[in-house]
């Protein structure tokens, strides 16, 4: 068991070694492994009893079925490496999810011959499989589970395919230059004395009614479809975002020094919990974590600030 | 644009076509079975297929069979298999428990791995077949099944976009695939058939052949051979090293010789083999390769007089037969050589008095008659010229003589004079033996229809023959045949021109070739090239493991380890180059299938004005936009079919894929209707363009 974890080890280090991280890849003869499949095999079998069949029987019309089993055995690692060979893979922006989500990560897919069936994963995780037309690029997403929050690498993905016969399986490992951001899994609980002062943190969200409205500023990415002043747009004013005044001027602040009681990533994700909620209600509120802040604002540009600060405290930047 | 998502990885299950396909594979692939497996397991064989196909087309009309009923299924067929497999042994219970087997797994259809044990079950029963079965019909059969086999593989792992794209095109698409890998395969088959070295068996089997049709019996008591007239089965072909047959009088085959008579039977004596024919081969001898049929007997067929030693596997028996070590229960091909001319060398006749053997009694007349010439002081040759002459004076020719009965022979020489070949050897070597010269009856074939077309000699049953040999001191053996004495035109012309008037002759096939050739002459040539394309197929293909040798070191020389590897590997690596050279060609013009739509509509509105074509560069919007200025009965249909290729095309949306096509094919259906008064010829086609 223990010698396996090793072989496994050394080969997946192997693979890493042997392919820099990049952006697109092209499959080509070097990246391209094939073997046969178990059915593949069982067929071999059948053929060699053929052969035994034909030899016994001295029956040629035996002996041209399995030497044609035979050859289509060969012709069809031929098809296989084919259906693989050229396909050209390109990495694209993942979007950020929270520790424990599904992070989809994408790729286009693009070959100037008819592909069949390409199977695209992540080790034990679920597979895409797709089929590619001439000259026509394709996007998927294939899952993969974040557990730990920062910067997550892609791991090797495994493109395979068994078109045509399914008597070989030609396979290829990809490393890309290309990483998730994964949040703080948010935990439910902790408190926030500001909120508790104000009232119960449930009812915040009656305090965010149209009657705060503050004024416009342009429109910039990231911000809830629900804030921009469709009116004004439909006047031909251009895209612009409505701006709510806080409550009562007093801010929210999330604060590192909070929970002194808890562990970092508890307080981290109590902090993840926190942002994704009030961002929810378009309250305004800040964080501060030890070493830097972020002043109150509200807005999904605001909350993905927020987030990223937290998902890469104490790590990389 | 959409995005494929990730699926959770199912268990690979077989969606309906795939079923469908499998099945269908399995009815093609059993049925030249139908003849070898019991009759019930074919009756619930086709149930089965038939009620799955059913539920797979039309679900709801079929509801599904309750599981004690499958079992019920199951285990009867099971039983049924293991009775009949007791009752056959053999290939035929082979057969029942692969069909068996197969069609009992169609129950349990659902997972992939279900599907690729009926392929490789499939497999094995095509090879099986071929075991009952191999003639070129069978072969071209063959074919067709090994392409429907690989075209379900091929959708078993086509993948589930199926559904949206209808059963037609993914079976077109499949089907020319599995075609194209068989052809690219053909090559590296040949080859490796040709050099395949042919082993003999591992372990001894036995074929059961239904009654295999023999020629001669090895003993004859007249009468015997007049049913013989009546079968046109081949027994055999020869071909000559020269291309060139011997003529007609000399074509003698000896099969066997009976020496022992016991007053009504002649039977085969106990003749010595032979291990290498004393004479050496001279300037004239005749070599030919001789392929018998399958007959169930030792016998082989030697052209007279046999010389020299046969090929391997064919023993020489003292009279100059040739005999095969087992009974023929296939094909075999064998070489021997023959003088046209017996040489004597002087060698005294052993066992003379087996040769000279008659009852005592019986048949009085014929005695008193020999008598009487021996009184006369008649010499051996005279004594045969005085019975000859008999033969052609008095005696005639008939397939249909009547009975004989106490003194057959008396009976024969001087009442009924009418007879076969049978009749009159059987006469004539009683007689000589009476007169104390010593003779023998040979068993053969007189004669056989040479094939222009690929140069070989056929000889049918109804060639069967039956003359005498005796012995004559200072010449030996020498051949006397009765029948050209009575009927010289039985020995010169072909058996079947001669007696086709005859009722008895061929009369269980009134239909035959043979009694349709004479009135009909390209019906005669048609019938004799396809006989040469099967003695081809019989001789390169089903027993090319007796060529292969020879043909081998014809083409390239000795044959050593090394060169059998180049031979193998050189063309298997150019085959195999071309073919991944072909698979991997960029194809910088290949459309999509979606643009191919748009492409034919292009080019049937260009049929109809030159202007209506896509320019090179314009868009697919551009260009509906243009039609619909200039076909105003068509804008509805043409917004609806722009719509459709941009959501296709760019949303990605594949539900639509379906539609699409069939708008396209309804567009350009409508456009052909389309008169040149519909086209607004008022706009500047032209112009509109920019």
């Amino acid at each position: 068991m223990l010698k396996q974890g090793i072989v496994r080890e050394w080969i997946k280090s192997w693979l890493v070694n042997r392919y820099p991280p990049e952006q697109t890849i092209k499959l080509t003869q070097s990246r391209i492994y094939i073997l046969p499949t178990l059915a593949g095999m069982a067929y071999s079998v059948v053929a060699m009893l053929v052969l035994l069949l034909s030899i016994n029987y001295q029956n040629n019309l035996a002996y041209a079925v399995c030497f044609t089993l035979l050859s289509v055995f060969i012709t069809a690692i031929l098809h296989t490496y084919a259906n693989l060979s050229g396909v050209k893979i390109t990495a694209l922006l993942v979007e950020p999810v929270f520790a424990g989500d599904v992070a989809h990560f994408r790729y286009q897919l693009y070959s100037a011959r008819e592909i069949h069936q390409l199977t695209l994963c992540f080790k034990n995780h679920p597979t895409v499989t797709v089929d590619l037309q001439v000259n026509n690029p394709v996007k998927i997403e294939i899952p993969f589970l974040c557990g730990k929050r920062g910067w997550q690498h892609t791991e090797l993905v495994e493109i395979r395919t068994l078109y045509p016969l399914g008597l070989f399986r030609a396979w290829s490992w990809l490393r890309f230059e290309q990483r998730a951001l994964v949040y703080p899994k948010p935990i439910c609980g902790g408190e926030i004395e500001a909120l508790n002062s104000g009232g119960d943190p449930h009812s915040a969200q009656g305090r965010k009614g149209d009657d705060d409205f503050h004024g416009f500023t342009r429109y910039h990415s990231g911000v809830s479809k629900n804030r921009i002043a469709w009116k004004s747009f439909a006047k031909g004013q251009g895209l612009h975002v409505k701006e709510y005044q806080g409550q009562s001027g007093e801010d929210i602040w999330l604060d590192w020094n909070a929970w002194p009681a808890l562990e970092v990533e508890e307080r981290l994700s109590r902090l993840c919990y926190w942002s994704k909620t009030l961002s929810q209600r378009h309250v305004l509120y800040g964080l501060r974590l030890p070493g830097c802040e972020i002043l109150p604002a509200t807005g999904d540009a605001h909350k993905v600030k927020v987030l990223r600060l937290l998902a890469l405290h104490g790590g990389e930047a | 644009m959409s995005v494929l998502k990730g699926v959770s990885q199912k268990s690979a299950s077989l969606d309906t076509p795939v079923k469908t396909a499998l099945i269908v594979m399995l009815l093609v692939i059993c049925v030249p079975q139908l003849v070898i497996i019991p009759l019930w397991l074919a009756i619930i064989a086709g149930c089965i297929l038939a009620w799955i196909l059913l539920s797979l087309i039309r679900p709801e009309r079929c509801p599904n069979m309750p599981r004690w009923g499958r079992g019920v299924l199951v285990a009867g067929v099971i039983l049924g298999v293991l009775m009949s497999a007791v009752a056959a042994q053999g290939l035929g219970g082979l057969s029942t428990l692969l069909v068996a087997a197969a069609v009992l797994k169609t129950l349990e259809l659902k997972t992939r791995r279900d599907g690729w044990v009926l392929v490789l079950v499939a497999c094995f029963i095509a090879a099986v077949g071929f075991l009952f079965n191999q003639s070129m019909l069978a072969a071209l059969y063959g074919l067709i099944s090994l392409v429907v086999i690989f075209t379900a593989l091929i959708m078993m792992h086509q993948g589930d976009q199926n559904g949206s794209l209808g059963f037609r095109i993914v079976i077109k698409s499949a089907g020319s695939k599995s075609a194209v890998i068989l052809l690219q395969s053909m090559p590296l088959m040949l080859i490796l058939f040709l050099i395949f070295p042919r082993i003999s068996p591992l372990w001894s089997v036995q074929l059961q052949h239904s009654a295999a049709k023999t020629g001669l019996s090895d003993s004859m008591s007249p009468g015997d051979i007049s049913q013989l007239a009546r079968s046109d089965d081949v027994a055999f072909r020869v071909s000559f090293s020269t291309d060139r047959p011997p003529p007609p009088a000399a074509r003698y085959w000896r099969a066997m010789t009976y020496s022992v008579f016991d007053g009504r039977r002649w039977s085969m004596g106990k003749d010595t083999l032979i291990r290498t024919a004393g004479n050496t081969l001279q300037q004239g001898d005749i070599e030919y390769q001789v392929i018998a049929e399958p007959s169930a007997h030792v016998w082989l067929f030697a052209l007279d007089y046999s010389v020299g030693a046969p090929s391997q596997g064919v023993l020489s028996v003292s009279d100059g037969s040739y005999r095969a070590g087992s009974p023929l229960l296939e094909r075999i091909n064998y070489h021997a050589y023959a003088e046209v001319t017996r040489r004597y060398n002087g060698e005294p006749l052993n066992e003379r008095s087996r040769y000279l053997f008659v009852p005592e009694t019986g048949n009085p007349k014929s005695r008193a008659l020999v008598n009487q010439w021996r009184k006369k002081g008649m010499t051996s040759e005279e004594i045969i010229d005085a019975l000859f002459m008999r033969f052609n004076q008095h005696f005639y020719y008939t397939l249909s003589p009547q009975r004989l009965t106490d003194d057959r022979i008396d009976q024969f020489l001087f009442s009924t004079q009418e007879g076969f070949c049978e009749h009159f050897a059987n006469a004539t070597a009683y007689t000589l033996r009476l007169a104390g010269i010593p003779t023998r009856i040979v068993a053969g074939y007189l004669g056989g229809e040479w094939n222009p077309y690929e140069k070989y000699l056929l000889v049918r049953q109804y060639e069967a023959h039956a003359w005498v040999e005796a012995w004559v001191e200072g010449k030996g053996w020498i051949r006397l045949d009765p029948t050209a004495a009575v009927a010289p035109e039985r020995v010169t012309q072909p058996f079947d021109l001669l007696f086709a008037d005859a009722p008895e002759f061929m009369a269980d096939s009134p239909l035959s070739a043979i009694n349709l050739q004479h009135n009909l002459t390209w019906l005669s040539a048609g019938r004799l090239r396809y006989e040469a394309l099967n003695y081809s197929w019989h001789r390169w293909v089903l027993g090319y493991h007796q060529e292969q040798n020879s043909l081998l070191e014809e083409w390239f020389g000795r044959l050593n380890f090394i060169k059998m590897l180049l031979l193998l590997f050189i063309p298997v690596g150019c085959v195999l180059a071309l073919v991944i050279w072909w698979l991997l060609r960029a194809r910088p013009h290949s459309v999509s299938p979606l643009d191919k739509a748009a492409v034919t509509m292009s080019d049937t509105l260009g049929r109809l004005a030159p202007a209506l074509q896509r320019v090179h560069g314009e868009t697919i919007s551009q260009y509906s936009r243009r039609l619909k200025e200039v076909l105003p009965g068509l804008r509805e249909e043409l917004e609806e079919w722009h719509t459709l290729y941009q959501r296709v095309r760019y949303a990605q949306i594949l539900s639509d894929e379906a539609v699409y096509y069939k708008s396209s094919r309804q567009l350009v259906y409508k456009i052909k209707r389309l008169e040149k008064h519909d086209i607004d010829t008022d706009m500047d086609v032209r112009r509109s363009v920019r």
